[in-house]
């Protein structure tokens, strides 16, 4: 059995051990470690401090659990120079992400029309499976280009608007994508993908401003209550998939040709010095790219169809981005470690980037309140919006929690939903849902997930972000 | 030849993604209900036809990774040309090769029930194993 101990309210250390290279922390509350307790999750946050050059510790967010190499939830920071980098704590879908966007309209005042927004919203996002992307005859030389430019290349083409680049985590454009770095399969799986949504806990929302906690942030980010918002949640679909899929055998040989030993197949690694380290860098970077050019067409489709629904004009809409957060990404960023300021590559696997006021990395307009963070919960409940702390800063690289986690397995939630009228109890709830697979619907009930409150509790009480506003969803597309 | 009463594949408990275990007495059989398996959390059974033949013969390392690719050119073949399997041969396999053939359709949304995509076989908990002749696989697909 690991040994795991409390070392405050909301922190949790597993001792170096083994071939550890630093120790384990996880940020949890009593109540939820019991449930971390039930996976092998833990062992996975002992299994990362193995990685080499990994520094300060193995990170852990609350809604951590199991997943492939690392757990979800998972964040470590290895040395720019000395460190490896791991397919295994960035996952399948690079800069899978989620975006608030704001408008100008009253919740209430559409109310009425809500079904007609829900269906506009339904017949604009493809979900991408058989269905044709949004950007009709892209070429092969243009998805080349996109997954270089970034969020600019959807704005260039009337996805948005120039304004909304401050609003993304790196502006929409991670540095150092090289086209080349791709396979033929991912640009293949790519090509007729882009602004579509995928399934699984993917969605758009439509939400409702449903309580301030931070009346001065809110204030600077422009929400008040009872406004109408939409939530994207989506990633870089096949073209990011198929990239972590071509790094894992290349991954495999580097271990052998570096000397590298850790614990688990799955957290593979290379030197990020070295040129297998290099390529998957570059290819990851065209994978985040070309997530944030997915959701910013998916956003400008949907700010579209909501203006056609409501017969109403882009001003009267006054649809704008709030903030774009990457929750699986590997990043080159600066951080202080044991009184000295180090040149990282921090990994996050479902845990979102949270970084404090004042940072040079956030745009000026957002430096004096820090950065912004969403957190989505289950399609019935409640989201919440957050902005990031000094306090993360010095004690998780910059990082925190990204989501509520599920409570019951995909074979459980099917189960537990037979028979039931599933889209009458989330009407019930005062949601409406619009979706393509019907297993995808039944897997993602609100009952299938933890609520996300609690997750969010921890981190707001840790101090390694704080709380400014919940959203309530109205209206809900899956793929 | 297996009884088609018998259930393809044991669907696992797996949190947040999707865990089976395939059971055959033969690798080819072994093969043929991962795939069938595969798609079967992808799109309805009803309703699919074999309307077009495809091969597909893929070469690699041990049976655990060959499983592994093979099941990979499906699902790829599924994401990006939306080919569903109706019925699936395989005509050769050895622990390096397989050569198969996929008879089905393309996805249509109007005549078919989709349930929900795979982002891709992980190689997660991957076994192949045989024992006493039977030949086992536990795979988990990421959602």
């Amino acid at each position: 059995m690991l040994e795991i101990r409390q070392i405050s309210d909301y922190v949790w250390e597993i001792p170096k051990h083994g071939g550890m290279r630093v120790p384990g922390r996880v940020y949890a509350s009593t109540e939820l470690m019991q449930n971390i307790r039930k996976d092998a999750s833990l062992q996975q946050v002992a299994n990362v401090a193995h990685l080499p050059g990994i520094v300060g510790y193995s990170l852990a967010m609350p809604d951590i659990h199991w997943g492939y190499g690392f757990p979800i939830g998972g964040v470590a920071a290895v040395d720019a120079e000395e460190g490896a980098i791991t397919p295994g704590g960035i996952g399948f879908d690079v800069n899978c992400g989620v975006r608030l966007a704001a408008t100008k309209l009253r919740a209430d005042d559409v109310k009425r029309d809500l079904p007609k927004i829900a269906d506009a919203l339904f017949q604009a996002i493809p979900c991408g499976v058989g269905a044709k992307g949004s950007i009709p005859r892209l070429t092969r030389a243009e998805e080349k280009k996109l997954v270089v430019e970034g969020a600019k290349w959807a704005i260039d083409r009337g996805f948005g608007r120039e304004a909304d680049l401050d609003n993304i985590e790196e502006y929409g454009r991670l540095a150092g994508a090289d086209a080349e770095a791709l396979t033929e399969e991912a640009l293949e799986r790519g090509l007729t993908q882009v602004g579509t949504l995928g399934s699984g806990n993917h969605f758009l929302e439509v939400d409702r401003v449903d309580e301030i906690y931070d009346s001065r942030v809110a204030e600077v980010l422009g929400l008040e209550i009872g406004q109408l918002a939409i939530i994207v949640h989506s990633g870089s679909r096949g073209l990011g998939h198929q990239t972590c899929e071509d790094s894992l055998k290349v991954m495999d040989r580097a271990m052998e040709k570096y000397a590298i030993r850790v614990p688990d197949r799955q957290l593979a690694c290379a030197p990020v010095s070295s040129p297998e380290g290099r390529r998957y860098l570059s290819a990851m970077a065209c994978a985040a790219n070309y997530a944030w050019v997915n959701r910013q067409v998916m956003m400008g489709l949907a700010e579209n169809a909501i203006m056609q629904a409501l017969a109403i004009s882009p001003r009267d809409l006054g649809m704008r981005l709030v903030y774009d957060v990457c929750h699986n990404i590997a990043k080159p960023e600066t951080h202080e470690v044991d009184g000295e300021k180090r040149k990282l590559w921090v990994h996050r696997k479902g845990a979102t980037r949270a970084f404090g006021p004042g940072h040079p990395a956030i745009a000026a307009r957002l430096r004096p309140i820090g950065q912004p963070v969403l957190i989505p919960g289950d399609m019935g409940r409640y989201s919440f919006l957050l902005v990031g702390t000094e306090k993360a800063m010095t004690e998780t690289f910059g990082s925190t929690c990204h989501g509520a986690g599920r409570v019951m397995s995909r074979a459980q939630a099917k189960k537990a939903g037979r028979g039931r009228n599933l889209e009458r109890e989330l009407a019930d709830a005062g949601v409406i849902a619009r979706y393509r697979g019907r297993g995808t619907f039944a897997e993602e009930m609100p009952y299938a997930y933890k609520d996300v409150a609690d997750v969010v509790e921890v981190v707001h009480g840790a101090g390694i972000s704080r709380k400014v506003a919940k959203l309530k969803p109205m209206a809900v597309i899956k793929g | 030849m297996v009884s088609e009463e018998e259930p393809l594949f044991r669907e696992l408990d797996h949190t947040a993604d999707i865990a089976i275990e395939v059971v055959a007495d033969s690798p080819a059989e072994l093969f043929r209900r991962a795939g069938l398996a595969l798609h079967s959390f992808l799109v309805e059974a009803d309703g699919i036809e074999s309307r077009e033949e495809r091969r597909l013969d893929v070469e690699s390392t041990g049976w655990a990774d060959l499983l592994h690719d093979w099941l990979a050119r499906l699902l790829r073949d599924f994401l990006v040309q939306g080919f569903v399997a109706r019925e699936i041969a395989v005509d050769e396999i050895s622990d390096r090769r397989i050569a198969s053939r996929i008879s089905g359709e393309t996805l249509d949304h109007d005549r078919h029930q989709f349930i929900g995509e795979i982002k891709a076989v992980t190689y997660h908990e991957l076994v192949v194993e045989e024992r006493d002749g039977r030949w086992r696989a536990h795979l988990i697909f990421d959602v």
